[in-house]
């Protein structure tokens, strides 16, 4: 009895509510949505690559051109690393979950593959991003000092960037898995588990 | 975007709005969040629309669209607020004389009080279910079973009915 009474009140909720629509004005705003969701997309896109592909050669040209073997290789590794991690970008944003037509437990499962992706790239940042490149700083730096190139201040500034920008890195991907990624996992898993049981 | 698409979606919404905006007020905070979680799902309806199959009904389908946004707006990582998208073209008002809705339906504002409470996965059960779709219906939106989902709504609708009479 209460039951059917809870579907009429709950179906007839929103009558008393007005939801009005300018049908032409909301086509253009629809389009204009979604025009702007696919600029955002392409330069979302644009700014972080933008990093990877002014050091691809800007390395590349010092694998050549430094005065020093070790400056050479450390350089030319820099470039390596930077299309690595062009590389990690583009495959991690194919596997961003856009099914927003499949299922919901389609759609859950997708987003759980995701921030496992996310939880597990930011935990192991360390090992694939930071210390190459932090390694690769500190070689193209050797070659530098072994070749008297530069002067002291320049070398020790340079080496202290890099670990600055290492230790920065490090930490926010640390915070972020742990902060952000985490909790909204841990729910998601919930979800799928309170779905299957 | 054909004309022939474009009407298809006016039509749609014109007939499940009200039932779209309930499954977001099931999702959102506050009736702001709620107007955005509802603007997004239109966006999301209106961008997917070539890719809809006649095989379930429009409504069916735009649910299953409306409870994946209302979703995808709690597990985003940059929980920002500019990423709900913002329509002048929509508009949601009280009519005249409902002012204060909670007040002339107490049932209806436990309903909503209740139905916050349960998980994502139980709310997205019981909306569907208080839409009176078939059991088989909402085993396809929420991809489980209709026998799965017939065990939960016996679940969930006791919990629902015991958390109203302890609240009335």
């Amino acid at each position: 009895m209460i039951e059917q009474e809870l579907i009429r009140i709950w179906q007839s909720s929103p009558q008393q509510e007005q939801v009005k629509f300018d049908k032409s004005r909301l086509m253009i705003d629809l389009q204009s949505n979604l025009d702007r969701f696919h600029n955002a997309m392409k330069w979302l896109y644009l700014r972080e690559s933008l990093g990877a592909i002014i050091a691809i050669p800007a390395f590349g040209y010092f694998a050549f051109q430094a005065p020093n073997l070790l400056s050479q290789i450390g350089a030319g590794l820099i470039a390596l690393w930077a299309a690595y991690i062009l590389l990690v970008v583009r495959k991690t944003k194919k596997r961003s979950p856009e099914g927003a037509t499949s299922n919901y437990m389609d759609f859950l499962k997708e987003t759980q593959q995701y921030l496992e992706l996310q939880m597990k790239l930011r935990l192991a940042i360390f090992w694939w991003y930071v210390l190459p490149f932090m390694t690769f700083c500190y070689l193209f730096i050797l070659g530098i000092i072994l070749e008297k190139s530069g002067s002291i201040t320049h070398i020790l500034r340079g080496g202290v960037y890099c670990l600055v920008i290492g230790i920065t890195i490090f930490y926010l991907n640390k915070r972020s898995a742990t902060k952000v990624v985490a909790p909204k996992l841990e729910k998601v898993s919930a979800l799928i588990k309170a779905m299957e049981s | 975007m054909d004309r022939e698409l474009e009407n298809a979606f006016l039509e749609g919404l014109e007939d499940h709005k009200h039932k779209l905006l309930r499954i977001c007020s099931v999702y959102a905070k506050d009736e702001e969040e709620r107007k955005d979680l509802f603007q997004e799902a239109l966006v999301n309806v209106w961008k997917s629309m070539p890719s809809f199959q006649s095989n379930s009904s429009l409504g069916t389908w735009m649910y299953r669209v409306t409870l994946n946004v209302c979703l995808s707006a709690q597990t985003r990582l940059a929980n920002n607020k500019r990423q709900f998208v913002n329509m002048d073209s929509v508009e949601l008002s009280r009519l005249e004389g409902h002012e204060d809705r909670q007040q002339e339906n107490p049932l209806l504002h436990y309903l909503k009080q209740c139905l916050k409470l349960l998980n994502e996965a139980d709310k997205a059960v019981m909306t569907l279910y208080l839409e009176e779709l078939p059991y088989i219906e909402i085993g396809q939106i929420l991809g489980i079973s209709e026998n799965n989902v017939a065990v939960k709504v016996k679940r969930i609708k006791k919990k629902l009915l015991n958390c109203i009479n302890e609240r009335s």
